[in-house]
């Protein structure tokens, strides 16, 4: 599965309302301060980016800048994703 | 430059098989270290800078300690000398360590600003208020359903009664317990609102009043519903919205009980809370009868939340805010006064609530404290003539 389209996907599907549409600001959209999705979303997210893609986000990640951002959490699920290969 | 902000505290904490230790706490942002006498010396320098050379000794202490119950120890740091976790630090680690617990700074203005409500559930940047860390942590850290947590820092596993082990069953319970054998008689009829899984309302019930538990919220009520006794029932209605309690009979309450709830009128528990205080109180006086009352068991003003410092049996804290709260949860007595008058109440009794003296070998310093500070206040209110 790919991670960027999964991860895309999400917001288009949960989203408050749409990420830029150009790609190089869809990825350094920091989803949270733009109000593209709640605190409770985030909760939704998790949840499913753990089950859909069998990763464990750790309190780190959850606590990082990179996690903040769309682009970063694109990273930081492949950097996941590679460890458990 | 690096120095040490005015909000830093140094506390003993070395025994004698733990000896030289010492608790480096920024009060303000409820932050510490364990740190040896050395580190110690470092920070009394101005600016702070590497006058002797490393290892330096620190030890990793700060916890979450609310994350044990809202009304446990909420000083933040671990207790026990043999858990604390040791490190050898060079100077720039130590320096490091130092400013990601706010011992030392570098920039006044960028920390200050530090103080001020988190923008959302990731924000690491603002310390936020009460609610916002305590859902942060429960939510990213812990990773629970804060409403099964709620119901377990507070009830025993069955749903049934409160836990005797916490402060909730020390204070609020025992006192409740003979509060309601005084005032709740046979043929009463009584509103518990916001009654979450019932146990207050069953207790009122228990006494012979006829009383209605009332609660937003379906999974706590599936809870009371299941356990209701004679006397008890229960009805899902929006608290404080405006026509949520209107299929209540106006003037039809001998008592209006509400615990641990009002606070929520303050600092919300979430951004979308729709919580007007006037739109409550003013539901409350139109569903007390003529002489009837309205109970309110809250959180201390000044007290809840504050620091379990000093020894175990000669407590003391220290009380960072209270008018203007930016962490605490809880108004000032004179906000609770100015929204209780402007509803029409006149203050009829008001208590300071302290604990059960069995409570004083089940958790010695969470009695000690809370039998000087009290944790809870208990205002009696009537209608004004």
């Amino acid at each position: 599965m790919d991670t960027k389209r999964t991860v895309l996907n999400f917001f288009s599907r949960h989203g408050r309302k749409p990420l830029p549409d150009a790609e190089t600001d869809a990825l350094a959209c920091s989803y949270l301060d733009m109000g593209i999705i709640d605190s409770l979303g985030i909760v939704t997210m998790i949840s499913e980016f753990e089950n859909d893609l069998s990763i464990h986000f750790s309190a780190e990640d959850l606590q990082s800048y990179e996690f903040q951002t769309v682009g970063g959490l694109i990273t930081l699920i492949d950097r996941l994703r590679a460890a458990k290969i | 430059m690096i120095f040490v902000p005015k909000d830093v505290i140094l506390l003993p904490e070395s025994t004698s098989k733990y000896p030289n230790r010492w608790v480096a706490m920024n009060v303000f942002a409820r932050t510490c270290l364990g740190v040896d006498d050395k580190v110690v010396r470092l920070l009394g320098q101005l600016p702070i800078r590497a006058v002797e050379s490393g290892p330096f000794q620190c030890w990793d202490i700060e916890r979450f300690s609310n994350e044990d119950g809202l009304l446990a120890d909420p000083t933040r740091y671990v207790r026990d000398p043999s858990r604390w976790t040791n490190l050898q630090l060079e100077w720039d680690e130590l320096l490091s360590k130092l400013k990601a617990h706010f011992i030392v700074i570098d920039n006044e203005a960028a920390y200050r600003a530090r103080f001020q409500a988190k923008r959302h559930l990731l924000d690491k940047d603002h310390f936020g208020n009460f609610h916002q860390q305590h859902g942060q942590h429960m939510m990213l850290v812990k990773r629970v359903n804060p409403a099964k947590w709620w119901m377990e820092q507070k009830f025993s596993p069955d749903g049934l009664s409160v836990r005797e082990d916490t402060l909730y069953g020390a204070v609020q319970w025992r006192f409740l317990e003979r509060y309601f054998a005084d005032h709740i008689k046979p043929g009463m009829t009584v509103i518990d609102l916001g009654c979450g899984n019932g146990v207050y309302t069953n207790a009122m019930a228990r006494h012979g009043a006829k009383v209605l538990g009332v609660d937003p919220s379906d999974e706590y009520l599936a809870v009371a519903k299941a356990n209701a006794i004679e006397g008890a029932s229960f009805e899902k209605m929006q608290i404080g919205e405006v026509g949520g309690l209107n299929v209540i009979e106006t003037a039809s309450a001998d008592v209006v009980f509400m615990s641990d709830a009002l606070l929520f009128y303050y600092v919300p528990l979430y951004p979308e809370q729709k919580a007007d205080i006037k739109v409550l109180l003013t539901d409350i006086r139109r569903l007390l009868k003529p002489g009837g009352k309205f109970v309110s068991l809250e959180p201390h003003s000044a007290f809840y939340l504050a620091p379990w410092l000093g020894s175990a049996e000669w407590p003391f804290t220290v009380v960072t805010e209270y008018l203007s709260k930016w962490h605490g949860i809880v108004p000032p007595l004179s906000w609770w006064m100015r929204k209780f008058a402007d509803a029409g109440f006149a203050i009829a009794d008001v208590r300071e609530i302290v604990p059960a003296d069995y409570f004083s070998e089940v958790d010695p310093r969470g009695y000690h404290f809370a039998k000087e500070f009290p944790l809870w206040q208990m205002l009696e209110l009537i209608i004004r003539p």
